[in-house]
C-alpha cells in the first residue's frame, strides 16, 4: 500500500513539474504566435497585390451560404481609388490549406499566396511554393482553372507530379475567388 | 567509458539509423528535401539533449514501475516546448515540418536512449549521449535527404543543381524512394566499414 502511494506521488510530482514548464512556456509564447499568424496575412495580403496602399473589409455575410471557402474579402485601395479585391479562403488538400488570392482591378489574378498549410514536406509542399502559385499571375479570370498533367494552355494549370491532391487544392481556392469576384462585379454593375 | 567516446559512439558506432535502425518512421518521412530533415535533426538534437538530461537527474527518483509513463511525460514536454518555440520564432520551418514535430514523442530514438543510457549513467555522460545519438541521427537525415532531393527535384537545400543533365526522379521523394536510398546507403555503409558479417 505504501508503496503504491509513494510511487503515485511521485509520478505526480513529474506531471506537476511538467504541466508547470508548459505553462510557462504557453506564457511566454502564445502572444508571439498570434502575432505571428496576423503579421502573416497582413503580409500575404500585399503581397497578392503589391498595388493596393490599403485594405478595406468587405461585409461578405449575405454570400457565406454560396460560397463557404471564401472567409475574408478586402478591397485594395490606393490613391482613393479601387486596385482590386484579396480573397481570403480556406482550401483542402491533405489537410486544412489557408490561401490568399488577389485579383487586380483589370479582373487578372496578380498573386496567390499560401499562408497555412499541412502538406507532405518536400512534395505537396511543393505545391504552395512559388514556383508553383506563380503560374496563376496575370491570368485572366473569366472562366476558372482546370488543372493538367502536361503542358498548360491559356486557362490551365499544370500540377506537381506526385502532388495531385495538393495542386488541386490551391487550384480549387483560386477558382473559390474567381467565382467570387464574378459575384462582385455582378452587384457591382446592378448597384451602379 | 570516456566521454568523447560516448559522443562518437552515437556519431559512429551506433548510429541511430544506420546501426541501431531506430526512428524510421520521422526518417524516410522528413527527408524529402536537405531544409526539413536539417529541421527534424536539430528539433531531436534539443529533445534527446532534454529527456536526457532530465532523466538521469532523476534516474533516482522515479520509481521503476512506472517509469514508462514518466519518461513519456518528459519527452512529450520537451516535444511540445520545441513545437510552440518554433512556431513563435520560426514559423517558416515549423510550417514546413507540420506533423513530424508532435510525432517526435514517439520517436523511439529518444525513448530508447532513455532507457538503455540516461537511466544507468551520470549526467555528464548521458548529455553526451544525447548530443552524439542527435549529431549522428541529424548527419543520417542530412546524407540521405541530400541523395533524394538531388535525385528527385534535382536541387540541394533548394539550389538547383541538376543544370539539366538529368531529368529529377519523382520516385526518389515518394516512399518507396526512401526505402530504396536508405537500404543502398545501409549496404554501402556496411561494404565500406567492414561490418558485414560472414
Amino acid at each position: 500500500m505504501g508503496d503504491i502511494v509513494k510511487t503515485g506521488l511521485r509520478l505526480f510530482m513529474i506531471t506537476a513539474v511538467a504541466a508547470f514548464a508548459l505553462g510557462l512556456t504557453n506564457a511566454a509564447t502564445a502572444s508571439r504566435i498570434e502575432e505571428q499568424a496576423i503579421i502573416a496575412r497582413i503580409e500575404a495580403k500585399s503581397q497578392v497585390l503589391p498595388q493596393a496602399l490599403d485594405f478595406q473589409k468587405l461585409d461578405i455575410k449575405e454570400y457565406n451560404d454560396l460560397h463557404p471557402m471564401v472567409l475574408e474579402v478586402h478591397e485594395g485601395i490606393a490613391n482613393g481609388q479601387s486596385e482590386g479585391y484579396t480573397f481570403r479562403v480556406l482550401s483542402r488538400g491533405f489537410a486544412q490549406m489557408e490561401l490568399y488570392v488577389g485579383i487586380d482591378a483589370s479582373g487578372r489574378i496578380s498573386g496567390v499566396n499560401v499562408v497555412y498549410q499541412r502538406e507532405t514536406p518536400g512534395l505537396g509542399t511543393r505545391a504552395t511554393a512559388t514556383a508553383y502559385t506563380g503560374q496563376f499571375e496575370g491570368k485572366q479570370t473569366q472562366s476558372i482553372f482546370d488543372l493538367v498533367k502536361a503542358k498548360p494552355a491559356v486557362n490551365e494549370i499544370q500540377a506537381i507530379s506526385g502532388a495531385t491532391i495538393s495542386s488541386a487544392a490551391v487550384v480549387n481556392a483560386v477558382n473559390a475567388a474567381i467565382e467570387f469576384y464574378a459575384l462582385l462585379i455582378k452587384e457591382g454593375e446592378h448597384n451602379r | 567509458m570516456k566521454l568523447s567516446k560516448v559522443f562518437s559512439n552515437g556519431v559512429l558506432n551506433e548510429n541511430p539509423t544506420f546501426r541501431l535502425v531506430l526512428g524510421m518512421c520521422p526518417t524516410l518521412a522528413v527527408t524529402t528535401s536537405v531544409a526539413s530533415g536539417i529541421g527534424m535533426g536539430v528539433a531531436t538534437i534539443f529533445v534527446l539533449f532534454g529527456s536526457n538530461l532530465v532523466t538521469s537527474l532523476l534516474r533516482n527518483f522515479i520509481p521503476s514501475k512506472v517509469r514508462i509513463p514518466a519518461y513519456i511525460v518528459i519527452v512529450a514536454t520537451f516535444v511540445t516546448i520545441v513545437g510552440m518555440v518554433m512556431q513563435a520564432f520560426v514559423p517558416e520551418i515549423y510550417q514546413t515540418l507540420g506533423i513530424f514535430i508532435p510525432l517526435i514523442v514517439v520517436n523511439c530514438i529518444v525513448l530508447a536512449r532513455i532507457e538503455i543510457f540516461a537511466s544507468k549513467n551520470s549526467v555528464a555522460a548521458s548529455v553526451m549521449d544525447a548530443l552524439g545519438m542527435g549529431a549522428g541521427f541529424t548527419l543520417a537525415l542530412l546524407l540521405l535527404a541530400s541523395v533524394r532531393e538531388i535525385l528527385g527535384s534535382g536541387s540541394w537545400l533548394g539550389f538547383n543543381v541538376s543544370v539539366a543533365l538529368f531529368e529529377p526522379a519523382i520516385i526518389m521523394l515518394l516512399p518507396p524512394g526512401a526505402f530504396i536510398a536508405l537500404g543502398l546507403m545501409m549496404a554501402l555503409l556496411n561494404k565500406f566499414t567492414g561490418r558485414v558479417e560472414e
